[in-house]
């Protein structure tokens, strides 16, 4: 951002202080304009972000031909996409937010719930047993049963009829219906690490405790999720979750992937990491 | 998804009707507009703050509670996280990427599990703990680091305003 444009002041020229940063204008304002500004510019970033990437691509992408672009000066990138390639054909993008992790598990699972009625109805019984989970992790009905209806109302307008739902036009456009759903992931997720805190409090890093963790890292919107919050929500789902990890490490000619939970599953879900972002991929 | 926020708002009050917690009352102002709340909060015990009555105004956004209210005294206030207009400073109000002072990151954000219960519970003890690392009023924070005995003295008249009694 270009500093704002003042007037001299009007002491003459010196050179005594060369090092005095323009920005030392921001000191005549008071704190809370110094913070009013912070936010505005937050928002205005936000903002950018909003108009110019969709929620999730309405349709899936060639994988290579929408990667490859970005890394033509990045040897190492550009043959880990290569390798990528040999086993994924397409990719579905995500709005860089920090919500995306679980917007496009979201996606998925309401994706695979359209492509089988077996599925469909897993998760409607899935969907029954949360209400109990999230009572063992001690939520307030009222801060909880809106995002646990909602969900369940989406869930029941899934169907395998032809033509196929809209998927990405009824749920995931108006960032109020997608984030009312994405939410519920959230709280999902931090039920489950509540309730079973023992076992996943030994993986605790960034917090003391699970119940910091969860308010600082799992229930607000736009905290990025980590393996723990993977981990949560996979088991919670009772669906697996595979990451295909795409960084800077060594160049390899072999996928990277993590699965969750691990072991010979299936994994419906299949996730693109790239540093600080995941997308869809199939 | 209005009506999903007006929902949720009117199970708040009536949460609060049937179980209010010590010490704080808060509704809507006219039960027309629920998107506009009054609260009162007691000044905590054994605090400068204790028996002062402290009216607040919370304003909600349509997208409650995905976003947060905010929260402004409608009273004199004098406090390192109240800002010179009113306006209430606290992490709690705050969504994770939005951290003005820029020292909330290890502090509780706000979630849509949060409430308004929540919400003035936590700056019941902001009154009582006050948090100087972070100042939204500089003279206070100064004054409750340097000079606590004056920061007391100008809690007091507060309190005794806020009950419409004559400076002590």
């Amino acid at each position: 951002m270009d500093p704002p444009t003042t007037t001299p002041p009007p002491s003459p020229p010196t050179h005594d202080d060369p090092t005095t940063p323009s920005s030392m204008v921001t000191t005549s304002l008071t704190p809370s304009e110094q913070d009013d500004l912070t936010i505005k510019q937050t928002q205005e970033i936000e903002l950018e972000i909003t108009t110019t990437t969709p929620l999730i691509t309405p349709h899936p992408l060639p994988l290579g031909p929408t990667l490859l672009p970005l890394y033509t000066s990045d040897p190492i990138y550009t043959s880990k996409v290569h390798t990528i390639c040999k086993t994924f054909t397409k990719i579905r993008r995500t709005r860089p937010d920090g919500n995306c992790f679980y917007r496009a598990v979201l996606f998925r699972l309401f994706e695979v719930g359209c492509e089988g009625e077996e599925f469909h109805k897993k998760l409607e019984d899935k969907w029954k047993s949360w209400k109990g989970v999230l009572v063992e992790a001690g939520y307030t009905q009222f801060t909880v049963e809106d995002f646990y209806d909602h969900f369940g109302e989406s869930l029941s307008t899934l169907t395998t009829s032809t033509p196929p739902l809209d998927l990405p036009s009824l749920y995931f456009t108006s960032p109020a219906t997608c984030d009312y759903l994405t939410v519920f992931l959230r709280i999902l997720t931090a039920a489950e690490l509540t309730r079973n805190s023992s076992f996943y409090s030994n993986f605790l890093t960034t917090a003391p405790t699970m119940e910091e963790f969860t308010k600082l890292e799992v229930e607000p919107m736009g905290k990025e999720a980590d393996h723990l919050q993977i981990s949560a929500l996979a088991a919670v789902l009772g669906v697996g979750i595979k990451i295909i990890y795409m960084d800077r490490g060594e160049d390899s000619e072999e996928l990277v992937e993590h699965l969750f939970p691990e072991g010979e599953g299936e994994y419906p879900i299949v996730l693109l990491y790239r540093p600080g972002h995941y997308d869809l991929i199939y | 998804m209005a009506g999903a926020a007006l929902r949720r708002l009117m199970a708040e009050y009536k949460q609060l009707t049937l179980n209010p917690p010590e010490g704080i009352l808060a509704g809507p102002v006219d039960e027309e507009n629920f998107f506009e709340w009054e609260a009162l909060i007691s000044g905590p015990e054994s605090t400068c703050f204790d028996g002062g009555v402290f009216p607040a105004k919370l304003v909600f956004p349509p997208d409650y509670p995905l976003s947060p209210p905010k929260m402004k005294f409608s009273c004199d206030m004098f406090h390192p996280n109240v800002y010179p207009d009113g306006r209430v400073c606290i992490s709690i109000l705050h969504a994770p990427g939005d951290d003005p002072t820029g020292y909330e990151s290890r502090s509780e954000r706000w979630s849509p599990v949060q409430s308004v219960e929540k919400i003035l519970l936590s700056v019941v003890s902001l009154l009582a703990e006050p948090n100087d690392e972070s100042p939204a009023c500089v003279d206070a924070a100064k004054m409750w680091r340097e000079n606590k005995p004056e920061f007391e003295r100008r809690a007091v008249r507060l309190v005794r305003y806020t009950l419409g009694l004559p400076p002590p």
